[in-house]
């Protein structure tokens, strides 16, 4: 999280944003469904559909998954 | 706002769609009202929610969430894409849950009466039950369809050799199919682009992915809290009983500042760990 974070402040790209938008650039997906407990959190969530990835910004969001630790936990791996 | 259809529908949605999993405890009335208000006013027209919500409560909170949003679509429910979702425990009694014929007949009612509404446009399966077979679910579902209560239906956390089963059962017994599927999705869990996702692109089944930000991890605003720590208030991390503990049990453990993103810059393989 650090590091993306750090990746992501130097480009001036909201790391909620370039969540969302990391879903929504993947094929088959709709449409994420996105929560808030403000309309000031839900603002900064929606400009993501106007934000695009380039092919350095996905490469580094795609890291993240392969280097996480995998626990054995079917209740975490499944669900 | 951009919009998508849905899967193979002719059916227009919004490109993010309004999770409605804090209203009624996370936030009060007043709060949800403003938060719906700022959905639609940016054109996110796609609500979401549940019979079971608000999450982290429990018998006396269920329903909350479809109440308040009942009250709020009054004059307003053309414009919206509606959807919600049965199976989780209504009530103290065996069939106050589940995906039984029973069960569905009696939750769409009790949706619609909170929603204040006479149709769902999107009724979906909140999980799989394991007791019912998939048959019955599926006529149920299509009798709810055919009824006028609810326009499509989907299912969520279904793995794909379920959603398949599901799908050659409807199209076997021309019964309404799932045309949509919510499973959990975003950066720190992509178990789904296995096998569900092109499952979903063969079938053309929508995919409203939940989650999309890890519970509110992918934010950054639990930067700097350690894993051994206590969560900020009023997170889904801090929500009380089995909704905090799950929360904590996807996400915390794993992304809160493990060696390899404290030890250096940059990203080591799991191998490493």
């Amino acid at each position: 999280m650090a590091h993306l974070h750090e990746f992501f402040s130097t480009r001036n790209k909201p790391l909620t944003q370039v969540a969302i938008a990391w879903v929504l650039a993947q094929p088959g997906i709709t449409a994420p469904i996105v929560g808030a407990t403000s309309p000031e959190q839900l603002r900064q969530s929606l400009p993501a559909v106007e934000l695009s990835l380039d092919e350095e910004e996905m490469a580094v969001c795609d890291a993240v998954w392969f280097a996480l630790p995998r626990r054995a936990d079917p209740a975490v791996a499944l669900r | 706002m951009k919009t998508r259809r849905l899967g193979r529908t002719g059916l227009t949605v919004s490109e993010i769609c309004l999770g409605t999993m804090t209203f009624g405890r996370q936030c009060d009335e007043a709060l949800s009202f403003a938060i719906m208000d700022t959905a639609l006013e940016a054109g996110a027209d796609f609500f979401d929610t549940a019979d079971v919500y608000p999450a982290g409560g429990d018998a006396s909170t269920v329903g909350r969430a479809e109440e308040i949003v009942g009250r709020w679509l009054k004059g307003r429910r053309g414009q919206i894409v509606l959807a919600t979702k049965c199976w989780g425990a209504m009530g103290p009694y065996p069939n106050d849950r589940g995906l039984s014929r029973k069960h569905i007949l009696a939750a769409i009612d009790e949706s619609l009466r909170r929603l204040q509404t006479d149709y769902i446009d999107l009724y979906q399966v909140h999980a799989p039950d394991p007791d019912t077979p998939l048959d019955e679910t599926l006529a149920a579902l299509d009798d709810v369809v055919r009824q006028g209560k609810a326009r499509y239906i989907g299912c969520s956390n279904f793995q794909a050799w379920l959603l398949a089963k599901a799908l050659w059962t409807s199209d076997m017994r021309w019964l309404a199919r799932f045309d949509c599927v919510q499973p959990r999705y975003n950066m720190l869990f992509r178990e789904i682009e296995h096998e569900l996702l092109p499952l979903c692109r063969d079938q053309g089944v929508g995919v409203i992915p939940y989650n999309p930000l890890a519970g509110g991890f992918l934010t950054g605003k639990h930067l700097g809290s350690r894993a051994d720590q206590a969560p900020s208030a009023n997170t889904r991390f801090a929500l009380e009983g089995q909704a905090g503990k799950r929360y904590k049990q996807r996400y915390w453990q794993e992304a809160s500042l493990p060696r390899w993103l404290t030890s250096t810059s940059s990203f080591r393989p799991a191998t490493s760990l």
